[in-house]
């Protein structure tokens, strides 16, 4: 059965799931690869496809958006083989006829982040998965990668006063609001909205640089699991957990 | 043979560990949440420097006590410096009321002790005189959104105030080669720079930040903590020695 075919399976949410109180946009931090890896080998390295699962999953529960943090600008100061192996693994995942590619799951892929730190063959292909998925109804799944939440915010600052030198907008009319439009995370699609659940795996209980000025009322869960380890329960676990707090206490709006 | 055994023996010390480790964890949540394990936290070997605490608007409205009651023991462990924040600037309007009952409080537990209370830019007015020099200090800064997100906008208005009256060319030159360094700087003149606290307890309905100045929370170890409530000494032991036998991994 091909990734398409599984997609348009009948799947019912989990019963321990309340379609009333999902969250609308999930984010991650997929932590505990190097951890898991060298327990486990490097062959068996698996971060990306579990992250590919993740976004099926999302997609079939009825979760519009799902933003990974997949790669952070403090990445890049790891062992150069390392680094070298994750690009490979991101690179097969915008490669149409690679087995794990996002490519055929009929989401709606963007990646946000500095493009200009990554390869220019995935750059490329990167820019081809937009345009490709451009037109889909189905998940948004945003990929951070080469992504830092304060870089986000500068590159904002850098556009406004850009947009102020132009006479764009006045300095004055510079807002929270406005600046928010101009974040990596919403500036290409509005709707997208901050994320209502952050997940982080591995025991971490922080958020180490992420989207820094988009999880103001985010609701955060930890697990202890290593991210390769993650699967369809603990993904249960972690959602049953945000919507037994917004059952007990009312649903915080933005 | 002998490798085999060697690596079923190394998978099951790594499980046996894990399952310590998420034990560990279990127990940390049962005690933080029923207060109901008592730890001597002066045995604790890593204090935070910089304890930020967020609390949600009820706790903010009803925990006033609860609050008086958290610092006065955070003094008591030497924590330095304690970053209170709610999202709304309740706890800013009760400023001084919370000054005077932390004072209080702690001449009556015979603990001597020096506080600095700030609405996040200026120092309250001193309700009570400076004692002496060598009592150990603790700054409480009161902070509200207006400090966190709000700010970033400022600093950003600020950066362009910075370019004004030099030329197009130069502006847009100075646009393109901002750095991290020059936000900093500017959130520094708009006096919204200080040291970024070790670990954030959060209290209330929600697991969130709520608005806590992102810029001072990257590497900012998060434990929540439930709901506000009296007698908190076990829960506050507890989060902090939670806290000292974390090994922190950092470069996600």
């Amino acid at each position: 059965m091909d990734s398409h075919s599984l997609q348009n399976v009948s799947r019912s949410l989990p019963l321990q799931l309340d379609p009333k109180r999902l969250p609308r946009h999930v984010a991650v931090i997929p932590d505990g690869n190097v951890r898991w890896t060298k327990a486990n080998g490097l062959s068996a390295y698996k971060g990306l496809s579990v992250l590919r699962d993740i976004a099926r999953i999302s997609n079939q529960w009825g979760i519009e958006v799902l933003t990974a943090f997949a790669f952070s600008t403090d990445n890049f100061k790891r062992p150069k083989a390392e680094v070298e192996f994750v690009l490979e693994h991101l690179d097969n995942m915008f490669t149409l006829d690679h087995p794990n590619t996002v490519l055929k799951d009929g989401l709606k892929v963007r990646c946000i982040g500095d493009m200009s730190k990554l390869p220019r063959s995935l750059q490329a292909k990167i820019s081809e998965a937009h345009e490709m998925t451009r037109d889909s109804k189905d998940l948004k799944f945003i990929l951070a990668i080469a992504y830092g939440g304060w870089e986000d915010v500068l590159q904002a600052c850098q556009r406004i006063a850009s947009e102020v030198e132009q006479g764009v907008v006045k300095a004055n009319d510079i807002d929270q609001c406005y600046l928010r439009k101009k974040m990596l995370l919403t500036e290409w699609d509005e709707e997208v909205g901050d994320p209502d659940l952050l997940i982080r795996t591995s025991g971490e209980q922080r958020l180490s640089n992420y989207l820094m000025n988009n999880l103001s009322y985010t609701e955060l869960v930890f697990t202890e699991k290593l991210w390769p380890d993650f699967n369809e329960e603990d993904y249960v676990k972690a959602v049953v957990e945000f919507q037994e707090r917004n059952r007990r206490y009312g649903r915080h709006d933005n | 043979m002998g490798a085999v055994w060697a690596a079923v023996v190394w998978h099951l010390l790594h499980a046996i560990a894990s399952c310590a480790a998420i034990l560990q964890r279990f127990l940390d949540g049962i005690a933080i949440a029923t207060g109901s394990v008592r730890f001597a936290w002066r045995s604790v070997t890593k204090k935070p420097r910089v304890v930020a605490i967020v609390v949600d608007g009820e706790s903010a409205r009803k925990g006033r006590d609860e609050i008086v009651e958290l610092l006065v023991f955070l003094a008591a462990a030497g924590i330095r410096q304690v970053a209170l924040y709610d999202m709304e600037g309740i706890l800013k309007r009760y400023g001084t009321y919370l000054e005077k009952r932390v004072v209080s409080s702690t001449w009556k537990r015979q603990l001597k002790h020096d506080f600095h209370f700030s609405n996040g830019v200026d120092p309250f007015p001193r309700s009570n005189p400076i004692r002496t020099k060598s009592e150990p200090r603790m700054v409480v800064e009161l902070l509200s959104m207006s400090d966190g997100k709000d700010a970033i906008a400022e600093a950003a208005r600020r950066i362009h105030d910075d370019l004004r009256g030099s030329s197009r060319q130069d502006q847009l030159e100075r646009i393109n080669s901002l750095t991290e360094t020059d936000l900093n700087e500017s959130l520094k003149q708009i006096g919204r720079w200080k040291p970024d606290p070790e670990l954030m307890l959060v209290f209330g309905k929600i697991n969130s930040v709520q608005g806590f100045p992102p810029w001072r929370i990257k590497l900012t170890e998060i434990i929540y903590m439930g709901e506000l409530r009296r007698n908190i000494d076990s829960s506050l032991s507890y989060a902090l020695q939670a806290y000292s036998g974390r090994t922190h991994r950092y470069g996600c």
